[in-house]
């Protein structure tokens, strides 16, 4: 025992405070998990561990919906935004420090602008280019949104690693006749990784949490993306807290398994100089 | 931005590589924002059946009291959450980065696991735990003495605050982040500094560290005023806005008006008003407290 709890000693005070705290903010999600395992007889015990626990609820929900469906369509509508910002992104961050460009920081400021644009005020618009364009309940319907909303973040994070690029490094390899493009793909992409790994986990985590725009464009039932999902089932599963529940964990793992794997990654880029802080 | 020393002849294949964010910069964002401002100055539900009432929209949005209440949940809505988050986020990263030495990684992916967790979900397991009667809030309530059951979500004196206190628990981790990404800008030296010339605990958390953090907590003002603006998702699926509008918030007031009553016209006018409101705080935080956020070029305090 002794040996095991060294790491506690200088700063027992600081672990106390912090698994405290933490055991608090785990609540929420700890519940969630313990009211899909109830049966409808136990749903309603406050007791944060009550028994007995079964598998139904899950058995229940996985064979009456088609939730591999709603899978493929986040997945679709998120892969397509993720790419389009990060290329999109690292190419503006790119054409910024291009000697034929001129007014750099008239685009600059223009594109970072739409950070300051809450994306309610414009859901208005939107659904009607997206009506006009024929384009309700389709994947581009909310992929071009997505993309055009996250590029400014992914621009920000992306120049700030884009501006300790070193000069010397793109004068040899203009000397040694490297074309634009392929100074780009070979030499800069690859020192910009870090970066690209930023925004790559944080707008996947935007595009497939996103919901307000996604409520308005996918209004056909085939065509949801998940977070409409639990909506769409709170009142069907009234009388079943445990099979809502249920779902709830299914829409939930996916990300935080996706958040646990690349957390050492996302943490490492933000901590090399991501974000300006 | 600086001028390169000689000007260079203007070039096309570079501007290529600003094309696909300025395209759809044009048609998502900036055209956007031009046909909300043309709409806003119609009366119409679809495209097909438009009448011009010039400043009718909003003339009826100045005396719309639903409209004030939203702007009054704004203002909680951004005092509490911005400032809770950054001192509870600023807290805890403080304590993991600066206070131990293992499961560094387990604490900061615990309290970013809200943040990653689809807000629908959130708002259904908060509900849930907030409901009277079979609710593990109340029941924990009871547990420590209080009488009585109380409607957190039911009551329009505690709605909106119910919602906030869920923000704040999803969000909390953003700031965490935030804050740890900032401490690793301040050099070791200083913080050994600061130690030796007696600067610790609190005093130097005071004297060292809260200055030194200036630029993480006006990015977190200026993204938790945007965030507060476009809040919509969690309010819509834990109150509805409700009950009787008193957890309504610009964007659940904007879906209502626009898409449950077909009154584009007028809530394009909202749309309207929450965008001047953007601008303006923006342009008053930039006056205020500059732009050291951001927008300016990374400074390692070395």
């Amino acid at each position: 025992m002794k040996h095991r709890q060294f790491f506690w000693r200088k700063n027992w005070f600081w672990y106390v405070i912090l698994f405290a705290l933490a055991a608090v903010w785990i609540i929420p999600l700890v519940y969630m998990v313990s009211m899909s395992f109830r049966d409808t007889e136990q749903a309603f015990d406050p007791n944060l561990f009550a028994g007995p626990l079964t598998w139904k609820n899950y058995e229940l929900v996985i064979k009456q919906n088609p939730l591999p469906r709603y899978f493929f369509n986040s997945l679709v509508v998120t892969i397509v935004s993720v790419l389009i910002v990060t290329l999109g992104a690292s190419m503006a961050a790119f054409g910024l420090t291009r000697p034929g460009v001129r007014g750099k920081s008239l685009i600059y400021n223009l594109l970072l602008s739409s950070l300051m644009v809450p994306i309610t005020a414009l859901v208005i618009p939107l659904a009607q280019i997206n009506s006009r364009l024929e384009w309700q309940n389709t994947y581009w319907g909310l992929i071009f949104p997505y993309a055009a909303l996250g590029i400014p973040f992914g621009l920000v994070v992306i120049k700030g690693f884009m501006d300790n690029f070193p000069k010397e490094l793109e004068e040899a390899a203009t000397m040694d006749g490297c074309g634009s493009l392929r100074f780009f793909l070979a030499i800069v992409l690859p020192v910009l990784r870090p970066g690209l790994v930023v925004v790559v986990i944080w707008q996947f985590l935007t595009s497939w949490n996103e919901f307000f725009l996604a409520l308005i464009v996918m209004t056909d039932k085939t065509m949801k993306t998940l977070p409409l999902v639990p909506m769409q089932y709170q009142g069907f599963y009234f009388s079943q807290p445990g099979a809502l529940f249920a779902i709830l964990v299914l829409l939930t793992v996916p990300t935080i398994v996706f958040y646990v794997l690349v957390q050492r990654n996302f943490i490492r880029g933000l901590l090399s100089g991501a974000v300006k802080g | 931005m600086k001028p390169a020393g000689i000007m260079r002849r203007w070039n096309f294949t570079d501007y290529l590589y600003l094309a696909p964010s300025l395209i759809l910069f044009i048609c998502f964002i900036a055209y956007p924002i031009l046909f909300v401002l043309y709409g806003s100055a119609f009366k119409w539900s679809t495209l097909a059946n438009m009448s011009f009432v010039g400043f009718g929209n909003y003339e009826t949005l100045s005396r719309d009291p639903v409209f004030w209440k939203t702007m009054l949940n704004t203002v909680y809505w951004m005092i509490i959450t911005i400032f809770v988050q950054m001192i509870i986020g600023g807290a805890i990263a403080y304590a993991v980065e600066e206070h131990t030495t293992r499961l560094r990684a387990m604490f900061r992916t615990v309290f970013f696991l809200p943040v990653v967790t689809s807000v629908v979900v959130i708002a259904i397991v908060w509900n849930n735990m907030y409901a009277p009667y079979h609710g593990i809030i109340g029941y924990w309530l009871k547990q420590l003495g209080a009488v009585g059951q109380f409607n957190w979500l039911g009551d329009s004196s505690s709605a909106i605050f119910a919602v906030i206190a869920v923000n704040i628990w999803e969000w909390t981790g953003f700031s965490m982040l935030m804050y740890i990404a900032g401490l690793h800008d301040i050099s070791p030296e200083i913080k050994e500094a600061a130690k030796i010339d007696g600067a610790s605990g609190w005093r130097g958390i005071r004297h060292i560290y809260i200055p030194l953090l200036s630029s993480v907590h006006k990015s977190l003002i200026l993204l938790g005023v945007i965030g507060s603006l476009q809040t919509f998702a969690l309010v819509y699926s834990m109150t509805g806005g409700g009950p009787n509008h008193a957890s309504e918030m610009p964007g659940t007031y904007i879906f209502r008006q626009g898409f449950v009553v077909q009154q584009m016209g007028y809530a394009s006018a909202i749309s309207v008003a929450v965008l001047a409101l953007a601008l303006i705080l923006t342009v008053l935080q930039v006056l205020f407290l500059g732009s050291g956020n951001f927008f300016s070029e990374r400074k390692r305090t070395a």
